[in-house]
């Protein structure tokens, strides 16, 4: 009869602790397991969107050496000589007259900066001497 | 299963060792693949998940001295088909149908070149326009393969070709200025290692490892690209008029020794050339380098100098010309036959008399004409920088195969061989005030390196600037001393000579054929520009004073008002204040 005697609450309490851990734990692990795969999904994604990225970037690039050879191409010779001759109706000068003037010539850029070297980009820019001092400071 | 009481069966014995010596047979073969060939299959590993790719530097640009692009890459696709990817016929077929129109081939043509090999790749295109290479790429199609590379453009098309020479189908150039600034355009390839899955594709966030390309330097030449243009079609117009078989034009900078424009022919033409297609190499090579010819009358200048210069003579200096000199049995006349009397050495020059030459050599001696011949650099190259330049041919008088008479004919320019930027930098020291400029057509390189200016380099004065400016000004008494010379340029001070050369060939001379030559500079005070015109084998006239002056006297006054060079003061009209 003694051996039967027990506080059957206990052994329930403890069971259902025991449960109660096991469940939690189970969860825990599930969560991080779905975390992992929710990042490693995330990293993928990411990493596409990158590869997305880059290729717009070589596709850009392509795009503006496309450009800069195209406005080389229109500042020809032939083409100037074309547009003169077909569109202007210009011809070869036949007779010139040396003319002395004082004014000077008016300064040109025709190609890209890149490719003339011209190193002067802040003065073109219009940055003025406040200005450059204000974006070399670190919190500006 | 236990049959008394604590006893195992046998069986499960057995089962047991048969479990664990599979067991310790795995272990052992885990070991060995693990531990004893570690590195063998880490390696093999490593082969299998890691990719290398190396990728292509953009090609530096040429530009002309103003900044314009003579030579620009532009992005490009090469695309290939795996064979083994194609076995399907149907498939191959509307595959091959889909791609005919972006490739402008027809179908047929790719699926006989696909199947013309059991193996390997057929190459679809090379140099496509990047926008058509993307779109094919984007179809998917199994076994293309897309390499991206670069091609070059051409803004100002055929101008320059011979100069600007090309690069092959690896960008690697082949000819020309291409070839010759190979290291400074080439820049440097990158590469990359990364991690990749089964399809080939980097796997995100991988590991990855590489070097990003060094793209070229933009080259700068001292062309100028309109001076280019004016002077090649003017050589081309005076060929086709001569119905010669070829020519040369250079024009320099006298007092730096830039070259300007270079120009020769025949040549080659870059929006055309198609280097899959068997063509003659002698097109390839810039004439006005690596082309020797005898320089006939314009070497008196040079011999003029070398007296002048010693103290021998002035431009007043006079001698007799009975019309022919005799020299070891061997009677030489002048060009024209005629029989002058007393001339003044200015005269010498204006009529180009061979019997003067020949007489001022006689007061030089062989030891001190062949000194100043090689101060003027003849018989060296120019270092100008330019592929293939010769140095020319002179035997002086201490070598074999010499005889006074060779002194007799160089002093004329006969029996000496040169290039025409020899002769031209030779002339140029005349018009500079004495010193010999090397001769140069990169101005700078702008790179990642940064910029590398070059300047002018003074090689050595072979004459003083009194005697330049004596031979000078006599030179502009050829021009401008006779009546209607061809030379001349309204509104500037021109000194030229011309020279009138018989084409020497394997044995002896052609008679029937000459070179016609002019050497000029302007203005005299302060040249700007120094031209050497050659036509080669002008069939209806063999005279450079009729054929290869003219050409002077059409280009100068045009580059010189293009320079802005401002003319004689009466040519000037006055803006109204």
């Amino acid at each position: 009869m003694s051996a039967i005697d027990r506080p059957l609450a206990r052994t329930s309490f403890r069971l259902w602790s025991l449960r109660r851990i096991l469940a939690l734990a189970f969860g825990a692990v599930a969560l991080l397991g779905l975390l992992q795969v929710i990042e490693t999904s995330d990293a993928t994604s990411t990493g596409y969107t990158i590869r997305r990225l880059d290729q717009e970037r070589l596709d850009l690039a392509a795009q503006v050496h496309g450009l800069e050879a195209e406005v080389a191409s229109l500042t020809s010779l032939e083409r100037v000589e074309r547009e003169a001759r077909g569109r202007l109706g210009m011809v070869p000068a036949e007779n010139v007259l040396y003319l002395e003037v004082d004014t000077p010539p008016p300064r040109q850029q025709p190609v890209p900066r890149r490719l003339s070297g011209s190193d002067d980009s802040a003065a073109e820019s219009g940055t003025s001497w406040w200005q450059a001092l204000l974006k070399a400071l670190p919190f500006y | 299963m236990s049959g008394r009481r604590g006893r195992v069966s046998w069986r499960l014995i057995v089962l047991a060792l048969l479990f664990a010596g599979g067991a310790a047979g795995l272990v052992v073969r885990l070991a060995y693949l693990q531990i004893v060939h570690r590195e063998h299959y880490a390696v093999e590993a490593e082969q299998q998940h890691l990719s290398e790719q190396t990728i292509r530097p953009t090609r530096g640009t040429i530009l002309d001295r103003g900044g314009y692009p003579l030579a620009i890459s532009l992005d490009a696709y090469d695309l290939y088909i795996e064979r083994r990817a194609w076995q399907s016929r149907a498939s191959a077929r509307s595959w091959a149908e889909t791609l005919a129109p972006l490739v402008s081939k027809s179908a047929d043509d790719i699926l006989a070149g696909v199947a013309a090999e059991p193996e390997g790749d057929y190459t679809l295109a090379l140099g496509l326009d990047y926008n058509r290479g993307r779109s094919i790429v984007d179809l998917g199609l199994p076994g293309l393969k897309a390499v991206p590379t670069t091609r070059r453009s051409y803004p100002e098309g055929d101008l320059a070709s011979g100069l600007l020479g090309f690069v092959g189908r690896d960008q690697v150039g082949l000819a020309g200025l291409e070839a010759d600034l190979q290291s400074e355009l080439a820049g440097t390839p990158g590469d990359l290692y990364f991690e990749r899955d089964s399809l080939g594709t980097p796997i995100p966030f991988g590991s990855q490892r590489g070097r990003p390309p060094i793209p070229g330097g933009d080259v700068r030449l001292t062309i100028d690209r309109y001076i280019q243009r004016l002077v090649e079609e003017e050589l081309d117009r005076r060929i086709e008029k001569h119905a010669a078989s070829g020519g040369t034009i250079i024009v320099m900078d006298p007092m730096t020794g830039a070259i300007l424009a270079m120009a020769s022919r025949p040549s080659f033409r870059l929006t055309v050339l198609d280097l899959s297609k068997e063509m003659d190499p002698a097109l390839f090579r810039n004439r006005a380098v690596t082309d020797v010819y005898e320089p006939g009358s314009v070497m008196k200048v040079i011999t003029m100098a070398a007296a002048v210069d010693l103290g021998l003579v002035n431009a007043n200096t006079t001698y007799y010309d009975a019309g022919y000199v005799s020299i070891g049995g061997i009677t030489i006349e002048n060009w024209d036959f005629s029989v002058n009397g007393t001339q003044t050495t200015t005269q010498l020059l204006q009529k180009s008399l061979n019997t003067g030459a020949i007489w001022l050599t006689s007061l030089l001696g062989a030891e001190d004409f062949y000194r100043y011949v090689q101060r003027f650099g003849f018989g060296a190259v120019t270092n100008s920088g330019l592929g293939g330049e010769a140095d020319g041919l002179v035997r002086t008088s201490d070598e074999e195969g010499w005889y006074p008479i060779d002194l007799a004919t160089n002093s004329f320019g006969q029996g000496i061989a040169a290039t025409p930027i020899q002769i031209l930098t030779a002339v140029a020291a005349i018009a500079n005030g004495g010193k010999l400029m090397q001769p140069y057509i990169v101005q700078e390189v702008v790179g990642p390196q940064g910029r590398r200016v070059y300047e002018p380099v003074v090689v050595r004065q072979p004459i003083s600037g009194a005697t330049a400016q004596t031979v000078a000004q006599m030179m502009n008494e050829v021009v401008e001393g006779v009546p209607y010379h061809l030379a001349r340029v309204p509104g500037y001070h021109v000194a030229g000579k011309t020279g009138t050369t018989i084409v020497s060939i394997p044995g002896g001379y052609d008679l029937n054929s000459t070179i016609a030559s002019f050497v000029g500079f302007a203005p005299l005070e302060h040249p700007r520009i120094i031209m050497l015109v050659k036509i080669d084998q002008p069939q209806d006239d063999p005279l450079g004073g009729r054929v290869a002056a003219p050409v002077f006297g059409a280009l100068a006054p045009e580059i010189l008002a293009y320079l802005n060079v401002k003319p004689d003061a009466t040519e000037l009209v006055q803006q109204e204040p």
